[in-house]
């Protein structure tokens, strides 16, 4: 360790006793003149090559030029994003005018103010006026707890509870004659029956489409068309039978006016 | 030793650049006169060659002349002025390298097609021993050491500057420099043990 540190300060002493360089005795005069030589190198400033200048000023006409061509003039290329075709599947305009119907507050508001949307294989009707007793026909007016629960209104409504029913006893137009969906007396009822099946399990904004009312609501034969769903006989029954089932005596026994 | 050329006229290196960007260029002699010795002797230790050393001393005042407007007074002079010798050195050496490597694949594939002359050190230890004296063979000692080993040394050993001036001047921390001195120590001494 010793050896190191004196074979260390050795070679430092060695290195302390180098000779010392000097410069050249004109070192002075070659720096002045250096500097002298780099400084007019530098001051005149080349002027650059003149096709440069040319070709900018080209290109600076071009961009005046398409300027002019693009803002002043009416050509104007706006650029449009690709219109979105909104496609509407027949299961959603169903289910768009059935929530809409199945308004859980209560006031199928939609369903007054709003064109129901039409089935494909329909032709779209002028929308008949419908006497507000009629219209208001959609609402589950017939259980007032069941009403109270869901929008926490007044039981006053039972009143047009008793107009829904006699619209719903009232002879359904003929599918032919332009069949909408909520002016359909059988479907209302079918959404009705969707909408006691499935208010129970969920909340009053959420109202899953179950196997069991896509079937009622023949969702699948809707596809196909509407007129030749509701035409099978046998599908009928089975939603008559539904219907039976779930719709509370209240509903079905209205009181005579 | 090294003479520090601060204290000798008086004014420090901070005022006379101060007064050298105000436009006095007596200010700048005196820079010239108080550096260009210490500068040489750093630069020709760096590169190994007298008149390599003299072209780049020239230029490092050439460049002070010129960026006398980048200099602040926060670093002092003499830092800045050795960090511009030893970016210098550095450019030197690089262009040195590529020079050798371009002109051996020149010689290669050129018309000739010489292969460079390699001296033979069984026929030179005559001819060493005759022009070399001691420090010319430290000097060759130094040159065979790494660049980054012989820079801290010469700038501890030979100019005399502390860590914290060659920390400045290198951009590397106190420790590395300290240990690239110990490092570069070690190799001299085995490259010089027949001398110490």
């Amino acid at each position: 360790m010793t050896q190191e540190n004196d074979r260390s300060h050795l070679l430092r002493k060695v290195l302390h006793e180098l000779p010392r360089i000097k410069t050249g005795d004109g070192f002075e005069v070659r720096l002045r003149r250096r500097i002298n030589q780099s400084l007019e190198t530098a001051s005149p400033r080349p002027l650059g090559n003149p096709s440069l200048a040319y070709s900018s000023i080209a290109v600076a006409l071009i961009f005046v030029l398409f300027y002019y061509l693009f803002t002043e003039s009416h050509i104007n290329p706006v650029i449009r994003p690709p219109e979105k075709i909104e496609k509407v599947t027949r299961q959603t305009q169903i289910r768009s005018g059935e929530q809409a119907t199945l308004n859980p507050a209560g006031t199928a508001s939609g369903n007054e103010t709003r064109e129901p949307p039409l089935a494909p294989t329909l032709k779209r009707v002028p929308a008949v006026p419908v006497p507000p007793e009629a219209r208001s026909h959609s609402l589950p007016t017939g259980n007032p707890e069941y009403n109270n629960q869901l929008a926490g209104s007044s039981p006053t409504q039972n009143s047009t509870g008793t107009s829904a029913a006699e619209s719903q006893n009232a002879p359904p137009k003929s599918v032919s004659e332009g069949l909408t969906i909520d002016q359909n007396s059988t479907t209302t009822g079918i959404l009705e029956l969707k909408r006691y099946d499935t208010s129970s399990h969920n909340g009053p904004n959420k109202l899953p489409f179950t196997p069991r009312v896509r079937d009622a609501l023949g969702v699948g034969v809707l596809g196909q068309g509407i007129s030749s769903s509701l035409a099978d006989s046998l599908r009928l029954d089975s939603l008559k039978k539904l219907k039976k089932q779930f719709v509370p005596k209240a509903m079905e026994k209205r009181p005579k006016e | 030793m090294t003479e520090r050329p601060t204290a000798r006229h008086g004014k420090s290196d901070e005022e006379l650049i101060t007064e050298f960007q105000n436009g006095d260029e007596a200010a700048f002699t005196q820079l010239v006169g108080r550096y260009k010795d210490q500068l040489i002797n750093y630069i020709y230790r760096y590169v190994g060659d007298s008149d390599e050393a003299d072209d780049i001393l020239q230029e490092v005042f050439v460049r002070v002349y010129h960026k006398k407007n980048t200099y602040r007074p926060i670093a002092k002079f003499s830092t800045w002025i050795y960090t511009i010798a030893a970016n210098l050195c550095k450019t030197e050496l690089r262009r040195r390298g590529r020079h050798f490597f371009l002109s051996l694949s020149k010689t290669r594939g050129g018309a000739d097609d010489k292969y460079p002359e390699i001296p033979d050190s069984r026929y030179l230890s005559d001819h060493e021993a005759e022009r070399s004296s001691d420090h010319e063979m430290i000097q060759d000692a130094l040159m065979k050491l790494p660049p980054k080993y012989r820079e801290v040394i010469i700038l501890s050993d030979l100019q005399d500057l502390t860590y914290e001036e060659i920390s400045d001047i290198t951009g590397l921390n106190i420790g590395t420099v300290k240990s690239r001195l110990n490092r570069g120590r070690l190799k001299l001494q085995k490259l010089l043990k027949d001398f110490i």
